[in-house]
Formats: C-alpha cells, structure tokens, sequence
C-alpha cells in the first residue's frame, strides 16, 4: 500500500510525499469512518485528524507492515470515541423518503450502489440502537469483511467479546428487518 | 434460506457494495495538508509528554481517564507534601519557642532565632528591622543579665529551705487565689 521510502522520507518533513499516502489511505479511511459513524461529514473531519496525527506520530512507525493496521486502530478508536460522545443524541428516525429508499432496496428493486447520503441513512437506520461497540465490530466484521483476529488487533477486544457482540448486533438488525419490512 | 437471512443479507450485500467515497478529494487533500502545516509539525509540549507517557493506550477514553487519574493523583501528591511543609514549619515554629532559654544568647543566635520564626510564618515584619545594631546588642546585653540574675536567685532560695518553703507556700497561694471560680 504504502512504499517503505514514501514513509521514511515523510519522517523527514517532506510534504510533498505525504500527499501520497494521503491519497493512499484516504480513501478505506474515509469508507471505515463513514460507515461506523453514518455521518459524512463528522467522517471526514475524523479522516483528517486522523492524517495530522499519522503526521505527528510517523516516527513511531517501525515497519510498513503495520501501517495498516495502525491507521485502522487510530481511525476505528477516533469513531469509538465519537460514537460514545454520540450516545446522548437521540436515535436515528427514518422520514417518509429514507422509508422508501430503504424499502426499495431490501424489495430488491434497484441493484446499483447507494450513494454517500442513503449508505448513512441506512446504517444509522440497522444499526441506530447498537451501543458503540457492537457498532463498530459489526461494521467491521460484517460491513469491511475484517476476520476476527484483526478486529481483535484493531481494537483491542479479544475474540469472544468480539463474537458476543457481533451475535447482539446482528440479532438486533434480523429484528429490525423483521419488524419493519 | 429463510426469508429474515435472505433480507439480511441483501441488505449486507448493499452496505458492501456501496463503498462511501470522499467528495472532492482534491478539496480534501489540500486541506489536509494545510491543517498538517498549520498545527500539524509538532505536537504542544503537555500533548506530547502525555503521548509519551500513554501513548500505549489507544482507547480514547480510557487514555483520557488515566491521564485524569494521574493528574488527580499528582495534585494529591503535592497536596500532602505541602501538609508536610506545614508540619515541618509548626516543629520549627515550636523548637524556637521552648529553645534553650536559659542558655546565654549571643547577638548571632538571636538573628538565626529571628529568621526562624519569620521562615516560620509568625508575626514578625519581612521588611529590615526598626531597631538599631546598638539597640540589639543592648537588648541581648539586659536579657543576658537578666537571666545571670535569674540563675544567682534560683541559687540563694536552693541554699535556704525556709525561703524556699516560704516562696514554695506564696506561689501555691497565688496559684489557688487565680483558680478560684467567679461567684
């Protein structure tokens, strides 16, 4: 993903390279934030602390390999702060048109993908009532396809809690499918 | 498969394939890279210390909690050691009072005297002393005879038991006559 030089040479102050991995990380940042969160623009504002302290703290980097799941942990630990900071705002209530629009999708009537602002609505919709830790594993898990043992590296839960809140989350979102369409 | 996991997993399957993707990342990149030159090349001294302390910790929450927790404690800590001082000071402030009283006193010992107890927080002025060199010497000279005189008479009633009874017998008056209660 990310060249062994383009780090090193950001650890020396060169900006210039540091777009690189910018553009490099970005994008999956971005993606992961946003589905956790379902708010595009609390997503981008955390992808962008996210950069200045990846900026801050490159000397720390031992090796490319780790990078990854490096950048993961911050961005992941950033959204499980925002989501616990998020608790007291009252849940999501779909409008008539993200009814609709969600109806639609499970019907199976359209078959392209949903755009930023519907992916959100959805999100905020199944997984709305989840605490801030079933949320963010069942993003990951089930949303980014990470196995286990990286989540496990990621955030810090070991497997079994994991696995517990994975099976809470999806119980919770079978009900709401069930309840509501 | 049931109709709940076939809902499900279309549902799943749309999440999936609709990956949410930056809007003008252009925009974004620009702006990254001004926020890293604007505040970005190096971290304020309290963040980075924190950072080196508990930059193994990387729940939020948690860091957040034991920076507090550490902070709470070091307040505590200082605290104490100033319950400390204090106490130190009072022993001080105590050893000053029943010194040697006895002891002839010397001009540099009533100095150090002084000095303890303006350390020791008691009423006496910061500022330089209103009396003279010569007044001090002259002081030290009268409590220096004053306690000569003291000791000479504390010898005379030693050496005469009927005085000593009789003073013995007049203080336990005196002594009697100030614990009476008011009628």
């Amino acid at each position: 993903m990310i060249d062994k030089k383009i780090l090193e040479q950001c650890r020396n102050g060169d900006l210039q390279n540091f777009r690189e991995v910018i553009r490099a990380v970005s994008p999956f940042a971005f993606s992961t934030a946003f589905r956790i969160l379902g708010d595009e623009e609390l997503a981008r504002d955390l992808v962008q602390d996210t950069l200045i302290t990846i900026w801050q703290k490159l000397g720390k980097i031992n090796s490319v390999g780790s990078f990854k799941t490096w950048l993961y942990r911050i961005v992941v630990n950033k959204c499980y702060d925002e989501l616990r900071r998020k608790k007291r705002i009252p849940e999501f209530r779909p409008d008539e048109k993200t009814w609709e629009m969600i109806s639609n999708h499970i019907s199976g009537q359209p078959s392209s993908e949903l755009e930023n602002e519907e992916t959100g609505r959805l999100i905020n919709f199944l997984t709305g009532k989840l605490g801030a830790k079933q949320r963010t594993v069942f993003i990951l898990s089930e949303i980014e396809e990470m196995p286990v043992e990286e989540i496990s590296e990621i955030t810090g839960m070991n497997r079994s809690v994991i696995k517990a809140n994975l099976h809470y989350a999806r119980k919770h979102i079978y009900e709401m499918l069930q309840k509501y369409f | 498969m049931t109709d709940k996991s076939e809902k499900y997993n279309k549902v799943i399957g749309i999440l999936r394939s609709s990956k949410p993707e930056i809007k003008d990342i252009e925009a974004f990149e620009q702006e990254v890279i001004n926020a890293v030159r604007r505040k970005g090349n190096r971290q304020p001294l309290f963040q980075e210390i924190i950072g080196n302390i508990f930059g193994w910790i990387y729940i939020g929450w948690v860091r957040r909690s034991l920076v507090a927790a550490s902070i709470l404690l070091l307040l505590f800590f200082v605290y104490q050691q100033t319950i400390i001082l204090r106490g130190v000071n009072n022993i001080n402030k105590l050893s000053s009072i029943n010194g040697n009283v006895t002891s002839p006193v010397t001009e540099g010992d009533l100095e150090k005297r002084l000095m303890i107890l303006r350390l020791t927080g008691r009423n006496i002025s910061s500022g330089s002393p209103e009396f003279s060199e010569e007044q001090l010497r002259e002081l030290i000279k009268s409590y220096n005879e004053l306690q000569q005189e003291y000791s000479g008479l504390l010898k005379i009633i030693e050496e005469d038991p009927a005085l000593k009874k009789y003073i013995e017998k007049k203080l336990e008056e005196h002594k009697e006559n100030n614990m009476k209660p008011d009628i």
